[in-house]
C-alpha cells in the first residue's frame, strides 16, 4: 500500500551540520495548503522554535481557532478521492474543537468526510454515523487513528496520556471519497498543538502509535533513553539545549520533566523494556 | 571485598577491554552467596542498566542494601529483584560521568532464603550511556 507521509518533524539537514545545529520546521510538505495555514506555527520546545510541546522530533504545530494544514495528495491530481483512508496524528488537548477534517475536494473543500473534534472531555467523530464519543483529558497528548471505508465499516482508536490501552469506536463511514485531509484547529478555541501526522490507503494494516520514551528509534526502553530525557531537562533552558529525540514525554503529560524518568526507569526496572 | 583486585588487573592487563565493562566477582560463605559489582570505563559512562540473571530465586532473599554503597556522588543507583534475577539501573543526576579506571558500585548479597545456586549468575541485557546518550561499546564479565 502506497503510504502517504505528511511529516511535520525537521527538514532536512545539511550532512555537514553538527547535532547541535537549529532545525528548520516547516509545513511546506502539505501540499494543499490555504490561507488558514499562514497562521499555523511550527515550532517545538526550544525558545527560537516557539517554546512549545512536541510528540516527537524537534518539532510540532501550534495552531489557533482556523489555523491548519492540508493535505491533497488523497486521491491524486484531478478529480476523484480515496474512498478507503486511513490517518493517524498527535493532538495535545489545550484547546477545544475540531483538529481534523477529510474532505471531499482538495484544499478542505466539498463536504466532510470524517471529522475528528476534542469538546474538552471526550473526540466526537463527524461525517462517520453511529461513532460514540471517546473520553480524553485536556491538556495531555493523544494519538487518533481513523479507518474510513466509503459506506462501510469507520474505526476510530485513541490513546494517550500514559495510558496502557487504546479505546476503539466503530461506526459507518459516509459514502464519500477523501480528496484533502486537514489538521489543525480548523474551528473552535484556544490552541492545539498536532504532530506525526501519517495516513495510508489500508482498510486493514493499522498505522500504529510511536513508542513514549523511547528517544533513540530502538523499540526499547533502556539507558540510553534515561540519558537523553535527562539531558533536554538539564539543558532546555540553556545557551546549548539538548533535545532527546524520538518521544520523550514518555507519560503523554505535554511536557518532558523528572516524571519521564520516573516512568522509563520503572518500566526498566519491571522488566518491561519493549515498546507496547 | 569490594572486588577482587586479581580478577580486574586481570581484565586490564589482558587488553580485551571494551570501552566500559561491568564486572561482577562472586564469592560464597556460609551466609549465601555475595557479588561485588565493578565498572571498568575510560570515564565515558553516564548511564547504564542490567539484568544479574541468578536462575530462579526467592526475590524476598536478596539484600541490596550495600548494592550502591560505594557509587560515586552525583549518582543514582535503583534496582528491583524478580524470581529470575535482579534488574540495575545506575545514571548520573546531572550531565557527567563515572570516572575513567575502575569504580566500585557495591555488593549485592542472597541470603540463603534467596536459594540461589552458587555459579549461576550471568549479566544480559548490559547497555551503557555516554553523557550524550549515546550508547558505549561495553562487555561484562562475571568471576568467581
Amino acid at each position: 500500500m502506497k503510504s502517504m507521509t505528511k511529516n511535520l518533524m525537521a527538514a532536512a539537514l545539511l550532512m555537514a551540520l553538527p547535532v547541535g545545529a537549529s532545525f528548520a520546521c516547516t509545513t511546506t510538505a502539505w501540499n494543499g495548503n490555504t490561507g488558514a495555514a499562514a497562521g499555523a506555527e511550527a515550532g517545538g520546545p526550544l525558545a527560537s522554535t516557539g517554546g512549545f510541546a512536541r510528540y516527537s522530533g524537534d518539532c510540532a504545530l501550534r495552531t489557533g481557532a482556523g489555523e491548519f494544514v492540508t493535505d491533497n495528495t488523497p486521491g491524486g491530481t484531478g478529480s476523484g478521492g480515496e474512498s478507503v483512508y486511513r490517518a493517524r496524528f498527535y493532538v495535545l488537548t489545550s484547546g477545544t474543537g475540531k483538529v481534523f477534517s477529510a474532505t471531499t475536494g482538495d484544499s478542505n473543500g466539498g463536504a466532510e468526510v470524517v471529522g475528528v473534534t476534542f469538546d474538552g472531555s471526550a473526540f466526537t467523530f463527524s461525517g462517520a454515523t453511529g461513532v460514540s464519543p471517546i473520553p480524553a483529558t485536556a491538556n495531555r497528548w493523544y494519538s487518533v487513528e481513523i479507518s474510513h471505508n466509503s459506506g462501510g465499516a469507520f474505526s476510530a482508536v485513541v490513546q494517550g496520556n500514559g495510558g496502557a490501552t487504546a479505546t476503539t469506536q466503530s461506526g459507518t463511514s459516509a459514502a464519500a471519497s477523501v480528496g484533502s485531509a486537514s489538521l489543525g484547529l480548523l474551528a473552535g478555541t484556544g490552541s492545539m498543538i498536532v504532530d506525526e501526522f501519517e495516513s495510508t490507503r489500508s482498510a486493514d494494516t493499522a498505522i500504529g502509535r510511536l513508542c513514549p520514551g523511547d528517544t533513540n528509534a530502538s523499540g526499547t526502553y533502556s539507558a540510553t533513553d534515561l540519558a537523553r530525557i535527562r539531558n533536554e531537562i538539564l539543558t532546555i533552558l540553556s545557551a546549548s539545549p539538548v533535545l532527546a529525540g524520538g518521544q520523550p514525554d514518555a507519560n503523554e503529560s505535554g511536557g518532558v520533566t523528572a516524571t519521564d524518568i520516573s516512568v522509563v526507569r520503572a518500566k526498566i526496572l519491571a522488566l518491561q523494556t519493549a515498546c507496547p | 571485598m569490594k572486588y577482587s583486585a586479581l580478577f580486574v588487573s586481570a581484565v586490564l592487563l589482558s587488553g580485551s577491554v571494551s570501552a566500559a565493562d561491568l564486572l561482577v566477582t562472586e564469592s560464597n560463605s556460609k551466609a549465601g552467596v555475595v557479588a561485588s559489582l565493578d565498572v571498568v570505563s575510560d570515564g565515558n559512562v553516564s548511564v547504564f542498566d542490567f539484568f544479574l540473571n541468578t536462575g530462579k530465586i526467592n526475590p524476598s532473599g536478596v539484600d541490596c542494601s550495600k548494592c550502591f554503597a560505594d557509587l560515586p556522588k552525583g549518582f543514582t543507583g535503583s534496582f528491583k529483584a524478580h524470581e529470575s534475577g535482579v534488574q540495575f539501573v545506575v545514571m548520573a543526576d546531572g550531565m557527567t560521568a563515572l570516572p575513567a579506571g575502575v569504580v566500585s558500585l557495591g555488593q549485592i548479597s542472597f541470603k540463603t532464603s534467596a536459594k540461589i545456586q552458587p555459579g549461576s549468575l550471568a549479566i544480559e541485557r548490559l547497555e551503557m550511556s555516554d553523557v550524550a546518550g549515546n550508547v558505549v561499546q561495553s562487555n561484562s564479565r562475571v568471576a568467581e
